[in-house]
């Protein structure tokens, strides 16, 4: 089904005026990484960017795989977006959680879209400014039902904020990054939506500095803030510092170091954040 | 009696022979960029990777290379802090007419970079001239 949505979105961009190779005008970087949810970004935090080195009137697509170990769980994100103009974005995920301890596994397919509102990351002094959706869906509802949470699905809202200043730290470029975003997810929504006492939706900032050491490697610090609303156990603020080498304009590796505190009870989980990107 | 306007004006003497000690002597950018000559060579090397490109050669299909090279220069080094003078039009009046799109210009910046990578002018130094030109997009594209 993903599959399919990717192919038609490929055809229907190439039906209209662009060419029908992908371009890759933008400079080095500036497309960002892939998020674990499919976005732009860094890691974990959904950027201002859009995906790809596709300029005005080209497009570009981009696959990605990111492996994430921590102490009691393996995270397993898969996923492809398209995107079209530096304007629009569209990507599909697959992510699977592993409960190495525990037993057994999680999982959620996410669909996002994000769409460029004003602002050039590296052009303007007003920040990128660009507005997302995910709409999230979890793969077996059992435990997430059995932890609290009230929906198999949700949908996340965001607003996020680049912009580059150049020659900011000993003479190398900062990317800096806003996100606010509107959910309902616990634990992003490998753990459900809502809570079975309260369907509200809870505003959560998530920040991100990178610095270009390089053209093409950046060192960085992220933070996102999530909600804490399942009784059954604490849920905490995700961090990481990563470590991103764009080789070319067509593969990149980012490799972090991630803390993402309790989950499900498990205490301190951290480890290893590794992801390869491929670009057209 | 000394009253607030011989501060100011003590005040305003002091800001002019700051600038003017400050004006008196090329800008350190400018010297990074290995002065004129280190700035013509610069210019060459883009005008080269710039021809090179399918996607915008098009653009220049009217202009005057030795022109259009001599007025780099001068763009450069005004922007970088040389003692030089800029004869050509302001960038908007430049651009006039050309339909400069975001891809256009993302492609002159990467020809730009490489330029100056190829004559070793170091990261910091590139940083700082690419501070002074990116605001440069909004008079130069959609227009």
């Amino acid at each position: 089904m993903l599959q399919k949505i990717l192919i038609l979105c490929l055809c229907v961009v190439a039906g209209i005026h662009h060419p029908v190779i992908a371009d890759t005008s933008k400079v080095i970087a500036t497309a960002g990484a892939t998020t674990i949810e499919g976005a732009a970004g860094g890691g974990i935090v959904p950027w201002a960017v859009i995906n790809g080195y596709a300029s005005t009137e080209q497009w570009s697509a981009t696959a990605m795989s990111t492996l994430v170990t921590v102490d009691d769980f393996t995270l397993q994100a898969v996923g492809a977006s398209l995107s079209v103009d530096n304007r629009f974005e569209v990507s599909l995920t697959k992510q699977t959680f592993d409960l190495d301890t525990m037993g057994g596994k999680l999982g959620q397919d996410i669909i996002g879209i994000k769409y460029k509102l004003a602002g050039e990351l590296l052009y303007t002094s007003l920040p990128q400014i660009s507005v997302g959706l995910q709409y999230k869906r979890v793969d077996d509802f059992t435990i997430p039902n059995a932890v609290g949470a009230r929906n198999d699905w949700g949908l996340d809202a965001y607003l996020a904020a680049s912009k580059v200043y150049f020659d900011a730290i000993a003479g190398r470029n900062l990317v800096t990054n806003l996100t606010l975003r509107a959910t309902k997810a616990n634990q992003t929504g490998l753990l459900g939506f809502g809570t079975t006492t309260n369907n509200d939706y809870h505003l959560q900032t998530e920040v991100s500095v990178a610095l270009l050491l390089t053209d093409n490697i950046a060192l960085g610090y992220e933070y996102k803030q999530k909600p804490n609303q399942l009784s059954f156990a604490k849920e905490d603020d995700w961090q990481d510092i990563f470590m991103a080498w764009f080789i070319n304009k067509h593969l990149s590796l980012v490799g972090a170091y991630a803390n993402l505190g309790s989950i499900a009870g498990f205490e301190r989980q951290k480890g290893w954040y590794l992801s390869i990107e491929g670009t057209l | 009696m000394l009253t607030t306007r011989h501060y100011f004006s003590a005040l305003m003497l002091g800001l002019l022979l700051l600038l003017t000690a400050c004006a008196s002597q090329p800008s350190q950018l400018y010297q990074q960029l290995g002065g004129t000559q280190g700035i013509a060579q610069i210019t060459d090397r883009f005008l080269v990777n710039l021809s090179q490109d399918k996607r915008i050669v098009h653009h220049f299909a009217q202009t005057d290379i030795e022109i259009f090279r001599q007025r780099l220069i001068e763009h450069l080094c005004v922007i970088s802090g040389g003692e030089c003078q800029y004869n050509g039009a302001s960038m908007y009046d430049a651009h006039i007419g050309l339909h400069i799109n975001q891809a256009d210009f993302d492609a002159v910046v990467g020809h730009l970079i490489n330029a100056l990578k190829q004559q070793n002018v170091p990261i910091a130094t590139r940083n700082a001239l690419l501070a002074k030109l990116a605001p440069m997009y909004q008079d130069i594209t959609y227009h």
